[in-house]
């Protein structure tokens, strides 16, 4: 499908392998910081690791990417590291928080766009947009297991990126595969060694703040159907059960977090589905 | 004395001349298209065309030198005859209309005869502005029936997409873009 000039093993570098090493190595600093009781470090490291992870990614996928940033996509790679922070306000006021540092730093990020909306297209978007944030880090602020969570927004992420390459682009699919990349890396290492459960989550919350960036950059840049992206994030609203009285085996936690997490997907990927094949 | 007031004289009648006999043009988007092809897999040659354009022209067969020509193209009016390819060329993969809505040339000079020339000139895409050759030529001016007068040109260019940093899927899909512009104009009410 892409010619002699990229290969797929190419294609993984950035996508898969580049995002995967470093939320390993990134996952091991943290870890090795905790034990070293470096909690200040950690409490600020820890939301901004997998920006950090998909920066690796990013920057192998958007080869033309500037500094300071002169296009909209430069922008992107730097501003999740706003929300992706902002998950550390006050609990009170985090979801009005993280609401607004999404907001606003998504609408540097379309700058181009913004400058030609109306005062009422503004608005309404920006209601919008607070209301999708609020409401997604209000779901992750509720979950308390560390195990179903995470793969349920890799299963959401894998589902995006297949939604948004079909849909339109297919350099936004990859930094969504980056982003399932990091955040399993941080999976699988938590597979093998002990995290705190609050830096667990504070990990996985800051994954959801770079998605929710990608996606707004694949709904108002690349024109994906914005119903498609609400349908295929709902599962982010199911509270899994307590780790500690999740009885189930792994296997089947597994397998069922697997399948409510993907049901959705399928439904918005039929919705996107092209009536003619794309090439 | 005399030669002194004269050469002057006569170079700004002869400036003056140029500017008011040079008659303007209105580009008229319906007997005008903008399109360019590139190469598919190497298999083909996929044509795209831009469906929304405005711009104006300036011509004078007398002084073709003078000519001078700004187009602007709707970048989002493309259409591949093929929905989803559209929205994938439109997507920030390659010409991210929703970043560069507009895609614009405007001449700098023109060097040739009345019929056949090559026009020089400013090509902004993609965010990019690169000087850029059309050869150029003129398919023919008069009265239509109902008493518009008309002229047009067509023009063709080669240009590398890369340079203008629309570089995915290099491989499969063509690096060369060959540009074609088929431009009719109205010429503005009042003018010779």
């Amino acid at each position: 499908m892409y010619g002699e000039s990229v290969s797929p093993l190419m294609m993984l570098l950035p996508m898969v392998i580049y995002p995967l090493a470093s939320a390993l190595i990134l996952g091991f600093i943290i870890f090795k910081l905790e034990q070293a009781g470096k909690t200040q470090a950690v409490y600020l490291l820890a939301p901004a690791l997998i920006w950090f992870a998909w920066l690796t990614a990013f920057q192998g996928i958007h080869t033309r990417w500037s500094f300071p940033p002169a296009q909209a996509m430069d922008w992107l790679a730097l501003m999740p590291l706003v929300p992706a922070l902002a998950i550390r306000v006050p609990h009170h006021i985090r979801m009005a928080g993280f609401g607004v540092a999404l907001v606003l730093s998504f609408a540097v990020v379309a700058q181009p766009i913004v400058g030609r909306m109306s005062i009422i297209d503004l608005i309404s978007h920006t209601i919008g947009g607070l209301l999708v944030g609020g409401i997604a880090i209000m779901a992750s602020d509720r979950q308390s297991n560390s195990f179903r969570f995470p793969v349920s927004l890799i299963t959401m992420m894998a589902l995006s990126a297949v939604v948004i390459g079909i849909s339109s682009s297919l350099s936004l699919a990859q930094m969504v595969g980056g982003l399932c990349a990091s955040l399993g890396g941080i999976w699988l290492l938590a597979r093998v060694i002990t995290f705190q459960e609050r830096t667990l989550f504070a990990i996985t919350q800051g994954a959801v703040a770079v998605w929710l960036m990608v996606l707004a950059y694949a709904h108002y840049y690349a024109d994906v159907s914005i119903w498609a992206l609400l349908l295929l994030a709902l599962p982010i609203l199911i509270k899994w059960p307590r780790q500690s009285s999740d009885t189930q085996p792994w296997w089947k936690a597994l397998s069922t977090t697997l399948m409510l997490s993907l049901l959705p997907g399928l439904l918005a990927l039929w919705l996107v589905w092209p009536a003619q094949s794309l090439f | 004395m005399l030669n002194t007031w004269l050469k002057p004289a006569l170079l700004a009648t002869a400036l003056i001349s140029s500017s008011t006999f040079a008659a303007d043009y209105k580009i008229d988007p319906a007997h005008t298209a903008v399109l360019f092809k590139v190469n598919h897999l190497g298999f083909s040659e996929t044509v795209v065309r831009f469906n929304g354009l405005e711009g104006e022209y300036s011509y004078d067969a007398e002084k073709p030198a003078a000519s001078r020509v700004s187009v602007t193209i709707d970048a989002d009016s493309l259409d591949s005859n093929h929905e989803a390819r559209d929205k994938h060329i439109k997507s920030p993969d390659f010409l991210d209309t929703k970043q560069y809505p507009e895609i614009t040339f405007t001449s700098t000079h023109y060097q040739g005869s009345a019929t056949q020339g090559v026009l020089t000139g400013e090509l902004m895409l993609h965010g990019v502005t690169k000087t850029v050759s059309l050869d150029i030529i003129k398919i023919g001016e008069g009265l239509d029936p109902w008493k518009n007068y008309r002229s047009g040109f067509n023009g063709t260019a080669t240009l590398k997409r890369s340079d203008f940093g629309i570089d995915q899927m290099q491989g499969a899909i063509g690096d060369e873009l060959k540009i074609e512009l088929f431009i009719e104009g109205i010429r503005s009410q009042g003018q010779p």
